[in-house]
């Protein structure tokens, strides 16, 4: 055969190609939703690194003190009797774990989301505490359109189509988004580190598949109607960072920091609380806990307006369904 | 270059390229328009290389590799050249008159996407076997062994799919 004649025939396929003009239009409105899509999630992103700053900084001076004493007595059915129909898993998986991390990280925290594909780890840097906002950390998560499997796209490699990086001012951080496969998101970020995007990409390169499971040793067995459980953060000690777990409109948390005087002063059955009322209607109910431990319950605004905001006494008596498994 | 200036001027032949590996208009839209939105996320790396625009075929040959093992259960009815040639030359009509390019073409979309993608830049891009390694991630004895098959395929099926009286050029 006559290899012209292949040469003639492949002319002629290339001849039978789309019209240009008409793709060009539909690329452009392609590029312009992506580049929306984009802002949006950079914009999601710095949230997230402003919110890690944030975590478990003082109550901001808009909150309302009230020094009045009062003693709430344990709500009638109360104290863990209604078990909500929502059971907390007693542990979740980690699901992946880097196998190159920049000398001195060291692994602070994990979180998982109930309702989806979603897993993430922390690093600190040092001896810090990752609540402190000045604390250098980097935030590994991977979120999947699908139930996250074997993990195989951890094994793909990085083809710099896939990837983009970025660098943010305040806080300083470096950022890195990978999409191995359709519909699996890797993001890395990086907080008061001093890292290159070398580094981050070594990073995204040496992820691998991780079957550990951590247990989960905050409980809430009773829920206000509507507050779904939807995640949780669990520190690999306890005495360090916080433990999480939230839901629509209300957040539970157990980290270190001291009881102090502020606030409206309750008791919670048998143990101190205080109640601080802030600005917007958020609730937040303290609770000593001992071992310079704080139980910290949050009432947000709900996400949907057409549902009744999170009480008072409903926050006690989530506060009374607690079970914190001794270490 | 900006992004949109290589859109701009680049786009026709990048279709072009693609019609050729994929051998189907529409999946040649759908993988550029795919590697497009791709390049202009991370276009300025992509402009930054040596040649931005080889990184782009590269990208391009890569989407519809993969794209065909994603989409495997969707591939067209392949051409038959043995049933073909079984057809007496007087039930065929015009067919005798067949442009060898067309039956050809036909031959070659019904190829293993790999052995078609190595015809199209060995003789459409003219790209050396070491070329065409680079661009498959693979042995240049891969890129030989890949188009010596195919062109023995080739071979084979022509002569059985056209009568001996079918001419080039009609």
């Amino acid at each position: 055969m006559d290899t012209d004649l292949i040469r003639e025939a492949l002319t002629l396929q290339a001849e039978r190609a789309p019209d240009s003009r008409e793709v060009y239009r539909t690329l452009r409105l392609r590029v312009a939703e992506q580049d929306r899509r984009r802002r949006r999630t950079r914009i999601a992103l710095v949230a997230v690194g402003a919110a890690t700053a944030v975590a478990v900084a003082p109550f901001v001076s808009s909150v309302h003190w009230h020094r009045d004493t009062t003693t709430v007595a344990p709500a009638a059915g109360g104290g863990g009797g209604d078990v909500s129909t929502t059971e907390l898993p007693r542990d979740f998986p980690l699901l992946f774990r880097p196998t190159w991390l920049p000398a001195g990280l060291h692994e602070a925290s994990a979180q998982t989301k109930f309702d989806k594909s979603f897993a993430s780890r922390t690093y600190v840097s040092g001896n810090a505490n990752p609540a402190d906002p000045r604390a250098g950390t980097l935030t590994v998560s991977i979120d999947s359109d699908e139930p996250l499997g074997d993990f195989g796209a951890l094994s793909l490699p990085l083809r710099p189509e896939d990837v983009t990086t970025g660098q943010l001012e305040s806080p300083r951080s470096a950022w890195l988004n990978w999409t191995p496969v359709s519909g699996v998101e890797v993001d890395i970020l990086a907080t008061n580190l001093v890292l290159t995007d070398a580094d981050l990409e070594h990073i995204a390169g040496a992820l691998v598949a991780d079957d550990t499971r951590r247990n989960l040793p905050l409980r809430v067995n009773w829920w206000p109607d509507g507050a779904t459980p939807n995640g949780a953060t669990v520190p690999v000690v306890a005495s360090r960072s916080a433990t999480t777990v939230s839901a629509d409109g209300l957040e539970v948390t157990l980290a270190p920091g001291a009881f102090d005087a502020t606030g409206e002063s309750l008791t919670v059955g048998t143990t101190p609380a205080r109640l601080h009322r802030l600005d917007d209607g958020v609730l937040v109910l303290e609770l000593a806990h001992g071992k310079g431990q704080l139980l910290r319950l949050t009432a947000n605004k709900p996400p949907n307006p057409a549902r009744p905001r999170i009480t008072e006494v409903d926050l006690i008596r989530v506060a009374q369904s607690l079970q914190i498994e001794r270490r | 270059m900006t992004f949109e200036e290589f859109l701009a001027a680049r786009l026709d032949p990048l279709l072009r390229y693609a019609m050729v590996i994929t051998c189907n208009a529409h999946l040649a839209e759908d993988v550029v328009q795919e590697v497009m939105l791709r390049a202009q996320r991370h276009w300025p790396r992509i402009a930054g290389m040596d040649a931005p625009e080889q990184y782009v075929r590269r990208m391009i040959v890569n989407e519809f590799l993969s794209w065909r093992r994603r989409r495997s259960t969707t591939s067209s009815v392949p051409f038959d050249p043995v049933a073909f040639s079984t057809i007496p030359a007087s039930e065929r009509g015009g067919i005798d008159a067949v442009d060898d390019r067309e039956v050809l073409l036909q031959l070659i979309a019904a190829l293993p996407p790999r052995q078609r993608t190595v015809i199209a830049l060995k003789y459409y891009e003219d790209l050396s076997d070491g070329e065409i390694a680079a661009q498959l991630g693979c042995r240049p004895a891969s890129v030989r062994s890949q188009a010596s098959r195919a062109v023995a395929a080739l071979r084979q099926a022509m002569p059985r799919a056209l009568a001996p009286s079918t001419t080039r050029g009609h």
